[in-house]
């Protein structure tokens, strides 16, 4: 080999080798393989009913005929799907729900439709969609894939939803129930004590009895001295109607604050302590009972309201959220946003709007305390 | 399952995991995975201490063979010097650590040829060219051109500096090889270390992180030897003009690039963030949902 080949040989070797690690960039550069947003299907994201729409759909394309004869002579009917999946139509005749073999494993394998209301005996597993175009009512401690009502639906004790649930009307759900996926209602939804749940829509969410007593409802609040960006300690920085405040901050009770307010240690909102603005803190935040904030309230870390505490915008934590007994997010009229890790509702709560526990809520049994407790 | 009022515990918990994993099934029965912009990875301890010991592991070995890897090097210089035709030798030189350990480190005795004026012009038209090739690339190189600029900038003052001060540029071939030599076998050992705090604390298996980390001792391995035996050669027969501009150009930067190249590359494969230990136990169930092929009404939605 010539001296010259020799070299040309030596550096095209070392420039090759220094090179090769820089081939899948180089692939991904050209190609962009990996450039492209992540994919979002935005009905699903932003349209709460999404799944009760292409179920409707799902029954639209495979069993208009039969819907609609079921519907003009009353008479129910069976039959299977292309891939063999069993569905009953249950018309006006109130037809036999389960086979023989349905009844005595007390598992129901196949598509459950009514034309009108539908009531469900108790311990019985459905592990197909349950739809009735009015009520749909359920006995106690069973288990659902999912459910679409026209009407009302009203769960029994201890029962399980495991995908979605929605009604066009209200949903009841008994005590010790627990809602996997998405639950909705366009009217209201009403959980019962011990509770499980981890998405909820309706423009009412109730958590408890119905008149569960507040300690304070929050009407009095605000009713002591009006704090200026002067009278906070450690407040760094005033522009824009919004107070920066470094550290910690303790709030005493029954001020009144009219401008918006970041903390970046914990806070301590004393009782009855009113805001008209929004809070944001990047710890810990506490509320005192009785508190009000008019906006929005941003917790970096574990949030906990006292009872009867009222706050009009979104509320969003990273981490758990405990509401106290009474409280209420956002209003009628005003739907709002609750997210949070963990969700822990007392007796007596209201959300107006969306309820997202990423990893579970839960509404507290009578007798419990308000501290987070998730299994 | 057992009957509730026979084993109420048991029928609970059998109950409570049967329900956890029907949660995640779709219609056609197959499993529903939530998308991967909600997915989080949780640093717990036995990961970090996993990732520790691994890296610590790899390093200690390193530092066990790193004089028979300085052995390899001084074969491989020397199998290379005398095919490219690179005048001088290679010896092996011993640095005591301690009193019981040495580091041996191959040494390249070879002299670079004086600066001419056509070798420091050459260097004028090696700026030039690189100033030069940062206007004519297409604007989406813009971070490439300005690299180019940087070069041709460096190479600038080189020129200053030669043709201000000659024969008062303090180094040599022999003792900037052998620097680069000794900073190439400490990246090399710390290439574990760097991957523990970067990339053993993700979802990757243990496959992969050692896959990763022998891949770039292995390739820096092979390289570091080559690379500097070439910038030897460049600045025998170009003189010490270039030397800078090697240094700093393709040098230890060069070496880290190959470092992050081949990360980001271990980085795009797919992890176990997708493959949870819910999923997989999920796969492992006896499906009480049977398979079926209609459209799913909830099959392309992510969970939750």
């Amino acid at each position: 080999m010539s001296p010259v080949l020799a070299i040309a040989f030596f550096f095209a070797l070392t420039v090759g080798w220094a090179l090769l690690p820089f081939l899948p960039a180089w692939a991904e550069a050209r190609r962009r393989r990996d450039a492209a947003p992540l994919q979002v299907v935005r009905r699903a994201e932003v349209d709460v009913r999404h799944f009760a729409r292409r179920f409707r759909d799902f029954l639209a394309q495979h069993l208009t005929a039969d819907l609609d004869a079921a519907q003009a002579d009353g008479r129910s009917r069976e039959g299977r799907l292309e891939d063999g999946t069993g569905w009953l139509i249950a018309g006006a005749d109130t037809p036999a729900l389960f086979t023989a073999a349905e009844a005595g494993e007390r598992v129901s394998q196949r598509l459950l439709l009514a034309l009108g209301d539908l009531t469900l005996p108790a311990e019985h597993s459905f592990l197909q969609e349950v739809f009735a175009a009015g009520a749909l009512a359920g006995g106690p401690r069973n288990i659902y894939r999912a459910m679409l009502a026209d009407g009302p639906i009203i769960l029994g004790e201890e029962s399980t939803t495991l995908r979605w649930l929605h009604t066009e009307d209200a949903l009841v759900a008994g005590n010790g129930c627990a809602l996997y996926g998405r639950v909705s209602a366009v009217v209201s939804i009403r959980l019962g004590e011990g509770c499980r749940f981890e998405r909820l829509h309706a423009p009412a969410i109730a958590f408890g009895a119905a008149d569960e007593p507040a300690e304070t409802n929050g009407d009095e609040a605000g009713g002591g001295r009006e704090l200026t960006p002067r009278d906070l300690p450690g407040q760094v920085d005033f522009g824009a109607g919004r107070c920066l405040v470094e550290g910690d901050l303790e709030i005493e009770a029954e001020a009144r604050i009219d401008f918006d307010l970041v903390v970046v240690g914990r806070l301590r909102l004393g009782r009855g302590v009113r805001v008209d603005g929004s809070v944001k803190c990047r710890r810990d935040a506490e509320l005192g009972p009785g508190v009000v904030i008019a906006g929005s309230l941003v917790c970096g870390r574990h949030l906990r309201l006292g009872a009867g505490c009222r706050i009009g915008g979104p509320l969003l934590a990273e981490g758990d959220v405990v509401l106290g007994a009474g409280c209420r997010v956002g209003g009628a009229g005003r739907p709002t946003t609750l997210s949070a890790r963990r969700v822990t509702v007392a007796a007596g709560g209201t959300v107006h709007g969306t309820v997202w526990a990423h990893e579970g809520g839960r509404l507290l049994a009578a007798g419990e305390t308000g501290e987070a407790r998730h299994a | 399952m057992p009957e509730r009022r026979d084993y109420p515990r048991a029928y609970d918990r059998v109950l409570r995991w049967q329900l956890e994993q029907l949660r995640r099934r779709g219609w056609a029965g197959g499993l529903i995975s939530p998308h991967r912009a909600m997915l989080t990875l949780r640093l717990r301890p036995r990961h970090v201490v996993g990732a520790a010991l691994v890296a610590l592991l790899l390093s200690g070995g390193w530092v066990l063979i790193m004089n028979r890897v300085s052995g390899l090097w001084l074969q491989i210089m020397e199998f290379w010097r005398g095919v490219i035709g690179l005048p001088g030798y290679m010896t092996m030189v011993h640095y005591p650590v301690g009193d019981h350990w040495h580091l041996a480190v191959p040494r390249l005795i070879c002299g670079a040829l004086p600066l001419t004026t056509e070798r420091w012009w050459l260097g004028v038209g090696l700026a030039a060219v690189l100033l030069l090739a940062s206007f004519l690339l297409p604007r989406r190189h813009v971070p490439v051109a300005y690299l180019l600029r940087a070069a041709a900038v460096l190479q600038v003052w080189s020129q200053y500096f030669f043709a201000a001060w000659p024969g008062a540029f303090p180094y040599d071939i022999t003792g900037y090889v052998e620097v680069m030599v000794i900073a190439g076998l400490f990246l090399i050992g710390l290439v574990p270390i760097l991957l523990g705090l970067t990339y053993y604390v993700f979802d990757f298996s243990l496959v992969r992180r050692l896959a990763v980390t022998f891949l770039v001792m292995i390739h820096l391995t092979l390289l570091v030897p080559m690379l500097f035996l070439a910038h030897a050669w460049l600045i025998h027969n170009l003189s010490l003009l270039f030397m800078p501009f090697l240094f700093l150009i393709f040098g230890l930067p060069l070496e880290v690039l190959v470092f992050i190249a081949l990360y980001s590359w271990a980085m795009s494969w797919h992890g176990d963030l997708d493959r949870t230990a819910a999923w997989r136990s999920g796969r492992r169930l006896v499906a009480a949902v049977p398979e079926r092929g209609v459209a799913p009404p909830d099959k392309e939605d992510s969970h939750g």
